[in-house]
């Protein structure tokens, strides 16, 4: 990583490492797939390199379609690693709690807004949680870290994008998380003609089983959210 | 783990409790718990005292089914027929009158109705006729409290995985947190379910091994099988229908290809559980990793955590086969707990419930 200068590790997933550099004076994230000893050798490879690539396809071909994305610069699939801008704001999940319910809702709105455009290409994220939106100084709403996002036109792939969503949101604003999630479907039903059928499987979802007491529990209803 | 654990005179060893809990040190108390929710009939008596708990008896007996899976009717038969031999073995091994018994613990859910009902019925019997409190025990927390009595780990990031639940826990204001877990079928059942199958199971543990890991020693080559991973979640049933697709073109003669199978199989789904714990490990910034539940034996498993959380100096433990799958002290334990902070059900509403969640309890002696 010869022109890449100032590296300082920004963070540690469970497949990667995120460094934080500068390449020609722009700040750039640096994610780098690390080899793990858990995994089986050839595994790990296959692994590595299928993650690498459907994530840097994924942001290039968002950002085509118009989404607030990072921008990958570099590709290197011998050393899975991807360098792309960096992101300059907040956590989506760092903000919840001091942003106002107006502001809130604006932004759940263009987060909606933008998951149901990467639905329309067939693209699901995989992980969408609060913790990967990132919200710029002047308020706009970036989705990142496609590391396990994929192709696919089932609906069962968007609802639970959807379904992540809303559970990360309500585990840390309960009482605010009907009013999010509506802001979001308004956004979402804009840009995805399948929002009702997403939005619907999301409610299958819950029902197989394991969140039957905590549907009964929060007496949570369809209505409340397709009307 | 050598802090925690004191040999006594009597032989039977001692655990130091790996939190503080409300009870004076000149008291001791002692607790009769019922474990009924699945496959095993247990009963395990645990006392309390000097602030060390020393777990008295252990009886378990198991429901083995012939053919097939679990039949919920069956085994709760079995259950009854076992009941009353392994209440008075526990006794005897633990040297107690029944009437000694401070407090009655019961396994209310989560699992088969049938078969929970049989430890509530005489667990509420019991507690009624000795005028004792009933201490409701949800199964999965009991497996969590076992694992870190046994491990000594207060606050560890746990992986409960079994034949009936795989998550991945941990501790936050007063409950056990699901990080990630299971959308469709659990590990275990998803190795049984493959395994029969393929007609190498029952029976699924020999010898404390499972059909899985005997299967995968016959193969060398590794298969791309569907990795899915949603989050912090799993779902293993795309990956059981690839796995039984391949298995069914490979046909019944062909051991080493079978032998890759399996060996694809495990490697992949162990590779999913390991990802997501390593991911809820740094996201809760704990400095542990504990794994608990009747998969908890597997060899392999075991070293795949290991190198995991060796990966972030993370200390890692398993739990010993004698609490790491269904069994009475785990849920005589976690009884006493609760019975220090006070909680106790009336018989006449101490009802079964299949669904309980581990979310759902209140447990005040997590940080």
């Amino acid at each position: 990583m010869g022109p890449i200068e100032r590296l300082t590790r920004l963070a540690e997933g469970a497949e990667s490492i995120v460094l934080l550099g500068s390449l020609l004076g722009q700040d750039v994230v640096v994610k780098v797939r690390v080899s793990r000893s858990y995994r089986h050798p050839d595994y790990d490879r296959v692994f590595r390199f299928y993650r690498t690539k459907t994530e840097a396809r994924v942001m290039a071909e968002l950002l085509e379609k118009g989404l607030k994305v990072p921008q990958p610069i570099l590709v290197d699939m011998e050393n899975y690693v991807i360098v792309m801008t960096f992101v300059k704001g907040r956590r989506l999940l760092h903000v919840l709690n001091s942003y106002g319910v107006e502001d809130l809702e604006r932004i759940y709105r263009d987060v909606g807004r933008q998951v149901g455009v990467m639905h329309n290409s067939g693209i699901y994220h995989g992980d969408l949680t609060v913790s990967n939106v990132i919200v710029t100084e002047n308020g706009e709403a970036y989705i990142i870290d496609f590391g396990l996002s994929g192709y696919s036109n089932d609906v069962e792939e968007y609802a639970i994008d959807l379904h992540l969503f809303d559970r990360s949101t309500r585990n840390l604003v309960p009482d605010k998380a009907d009013r999010l999630f509506k802001s979001f479907i308004e956004g979402y039903s804009s840009t995805f003609p399948r929002h009702q059928e997403v939005v619907e499987r999301m409610f299958d979802i819950r029902r197989r089983g394991r969140y039957v007491e905590e549907r009964l529990r929060r007496k949570l209803r369809r209505e409340a959210y397709t009307q | 783990m050598g802090s925690a654990v004191t040999q006594s005179m009597s032989g039977k060893v001692k655990y130091r409790v790996p939190f503080t809990v409300p009870l004076r040190e000149d008291r001791s108390v002692l607790v009769l718990g019922f474990e009924s929710t699945s496959h095993t009939f247990g009963v395990g008596l645990v006392e309390f005292r000097e602030g060390a708990v020393t777990i008295l008896a252990n009886v378990n007996k198991r429901y083995t089914p012939s053919k097939g899976g679990i039949h919920p009717r069956e085994a709760s038969y079995t259950h009854l027929r076992n009941s009353k031999q392994a209440l008075e073995e526990a006794l005897d091994q633990a040297s107690v009158k029944l009437k000694e018994v401070d407090a009655v613990a019961v396994a209310l859910g989560p699992g088969l109705g049938p078969c929970i009902r049989v430890g509530a019925t005489l667990a509420r019997f019991i507690a009624s006729m000795l005028n004792k409190p009933l201490v409701p025990v949800n199964h999965a927390v009991a497996h969590v409290e076992i694992g870190k009595l046994v491990s000594g780990l207060a606050d560890p990031v746990v992986v409960y995985v079994s034949g009936g639940n795989t998550m991945v826990l941990a501790g936050k204001n007063r409950t056990y947190r699901v990080y990630g877990e299971t959308l469709d079928i659990p590990l275990g059942n998803l190795f049984d379910t493959f395994t029969r199958e393929v007609g190498i199971a029952p029976p699924y543990v020999v010898d404390g091994k499972h059909a899985i890991d005997v299967c995968s020693e016959w193969g060398q080559e590794f298969i791309p099988l569907p990795y899915v991973v949603k989050g912090n979640d799993l779902s293993f049933s795309g990956l059981l229908t690839a796995a039984l697709h391949l298995a069914k073109r490979a046909g019944r003669g062909d051991k080493r290809r079978l032998g890759d199978i399996c060996l694809s199989l495990r490697e992949t789904a162990f590779n999913m559980l390991v990802e997501v714990s390593e991911r809820v490990l740094l996201t809760t910034e704990k400095d542990s990793v504990l794994l608990v539940g009747g998969v908890a034996s597997n060899a392999e498993l075991n070293r795949k955590f290991e190198l995991m959380a060796s990966e972030h100096n993370a200390v890692y433990h398993s739990t010993p086969p004698e609490y790491s799958g269904d069994n009475g002290a785990m849920i005589a334990y976690t009884g006493l707990l609760h019975y220090l902070y006070g909680v106790s059900v009336d018989p006449v509403k101490a009802y079964v419930r299949q669904r309980w969640r581990v979310d759902e309890v209140e447990v005040p002696w997590v940080p």
